[in-house]
């Protein structure tokens, strides 16, 4: 079983970015451009596959605290990092509150990242059959 | 004076008074004249007002305490006076007469005039209160008020400036993030074509970083430095959006343009720029997370027309009148002072134009700028 990351972000060239980070790693990364199509492909997906979700705050349709929200509550073992540029200490706040692995503000370097991604991949292999590196 | 005196002639009266001394202690000037316009009383308060010992003045024309340029009129107005049925009147009603001193210094006046037969002779007395004091205070007031004005204006531009580097933050901040992508894909990599492309990506990056500096800085000039200028509206509404964009990383950034070719206007771009991007930001504020923002410009009975319509909450008919109102808003704290459509009225009409809205509450509003095409002084282009 191939293990993925979901990537949601809406702008193009961080999705690039991101996967261009991720190169490499053991993962294939999904890419959604918005939480609306983020929520649709991990409805579509085995979910026991997704191991860990990048998700940005401000996106059109739906934006990022509705998606973590929806995360949350029907995947609830998926780890969830949020990226944003927008640093605000209250939404980080909330986000660890709700559950977030981590809360990582961009521009983010490629070693933070597959941190944050092996820590949020350890923590699903607690809740369920999942990876053990990066 | 007790009704067992009896009945008394003007004159009488007149000598009465003097000899009451109510001229002498009257704090403003009482001037008599005759029907040939010379002085036959100057008390005290005008003495002190004119700057003229009444020994000096008495007997000479009452022109000589009006400016030249006013004496034509003075004497017509008087001459009308004089045939008028009434016994008294204010000159100059609701504004006020000017009088020159003995050392040629003039003054503002309320003035009031009467008239009586006095020993078989029409005289004239005019009455003056001096009101330098009062005209100083009231300008006092007016330059205060505009001080004020420029202040609000200023500080609006300055939370326009807030939020527009926080945009502007981000805006750069994803660039910055893929240069550091491909940087560390040309550190790590050693496909020499990938690492040509992650290179080539870096120079794009920088050069779209490079334009966004290079249109914040001509946003940012001092308005001081640019006088009147003929300038394009549609060419302004452009640079507008383009800081909206900038400033608001709206999930909903539809704009319905619609910029026909309009003759030039004259006015200080920022000062446009400033206006059109409230209006603007306004619509998109009032949408919320849908909708398209339609803006369109025309030109029609010469003047240049630019309407803003969005398609959001409305505005409820008992804020309507509000609307420009300092401080007045009904968004909440994190979206704006309320000051933002105060600032677009002061500088529209700064160039002549005019500002309109329609609104339907649950349907949107509708913003309407015009300007004339010509300079504010008239003069046609």
């Amino acid at each position: 079983m191939k293990h993925k990351i979901l990537v949601v972000e809406d702008e193009a060239e961080i999705r690039k970015t991101i996967c261009l980070q991720l190169e490499g790693s053991i993962y294939d990364v999904l890419e959604a451009e918005d939480g609306e199509r983020g929520i649709e492909l991990l409805d579509n997906e085995n979910i026991l596959e997704v191991v860990v979700i990048i998700c940005d705050v401000r996106m059109p349709k739906v934006n990022g605290i509705e998606a973590v929200a929806y995360f949350r509550e029907n995947y609830p073992t998926i780890p969830i990092i949020v990226l944003t540029g927008y640093p605000d200490t209250q939404l980080a706040i909330d986000f660890m509150k709700s559950g977030v692995v981590e809360f990582l503000v961009k521009p983010v370097e490629k070693k933070e990242l597959l941190e944050a991604v092996a820590k949020a991949a350890r923590q699903h292999s607690l809740f369920g059959a999942s990876p053990s590196s990066v | 004076m007790s009704e067992h005196d009896g009945p008394r002639s003007d004159a009488g009266i007149n000598r009465e008074l003097q000899l009451s001394g109510v001229l002498s202690v009257a704090p403003d000037a009482i001037i008599a004249v005759g029907r040939d316009s010379k002085i036959r009383i100057f008390n005290a308060g005008a003495e002190k007002l004119f700057g003229y010992l009444a020994a000096d003045i008495m007997g000479q024309s009452l022109d000589e305490l009006i400016p030249a340029r006013f004496r034509t009129a003075h004497a017509t107005h008087m001459e009308r006076f004089q045939a008028s049925t009434e016994q008294s009147r204010l000159m100059a009603e609701r504004s006020v007469i000017v009088g020159v001193r003995a050392d040629g210094s003039e003054f503002p006046a309320e003035a009031s005039v009467s008239k009586l037969e006095m020993d078989g002779e029409l005289i004239l007395t005019v009455m003056l209160h001096d009101v330098t004091a009062r005209k100083q205070a009231e300008a006092e007031l007016i330059a205060a008020k505009e001080q004020a004005e420029q202040a609000l204006i200023q500080a609006e531009k300055m939370a326009a400036v807030g939020t527009l580097a926080s945009g502007i933050g981000h805006e750069i901040n994803n660039p910055l993030y893929a240069i550091l992508g491909a940087a560390e894909a040309i550190r790590d990599g050693d496909d020499p074509v990938r690492r040509k492309a992650h290179a080539q990506d870096i120079i794009d990056y920088c050069k779209h970083v490079s334009g966004i500096i290079k249109n914040l800085t001509s946003y940012a000039r001092p308005a001081e430095r640019h006088g009147l200028e003929p300038i394009d509206v549609n060419e302004v509404i452009a640079e507008a959006i383009a800081m909206i964009k900038l400033s608001f990383h709206s999930d909903i950034m539809e704009f319905d343009q619609q910029l026909n070719p309009v003759p030039a206007i004259f006015a200080k771009s920022e000062d446009v720029q400033q206006a059109f991007f409230n209006v603007i930001r306004n619509g998109l504020q009032a949408m919320g997370s849908e909708g398209t923002l339609a803006i369109e410009s025309v030109c029609d009975a010469g003047r240049v027309s630019v309407r803003v319509r969005d398609t959001g909450a409305g505005i409820a008919p008992e804020n309507l009148a509000k609307i420009y109102d300092p401080f007045f808003t009904t968004k909440g704290p994190e979206e704006g002072e309320g000051i933002g459509l105060f600032v677009v009225r002061q500088i529209v009409e700064k160039y002549g134009g005019i500002i309109e809205f329609e609104s339907r509450v649950g349907e949107g509003t509708e913003c309407t700028i015009s300007f004339p095409i010509r300079e504010p002084n008239g003069e046609d282009l």
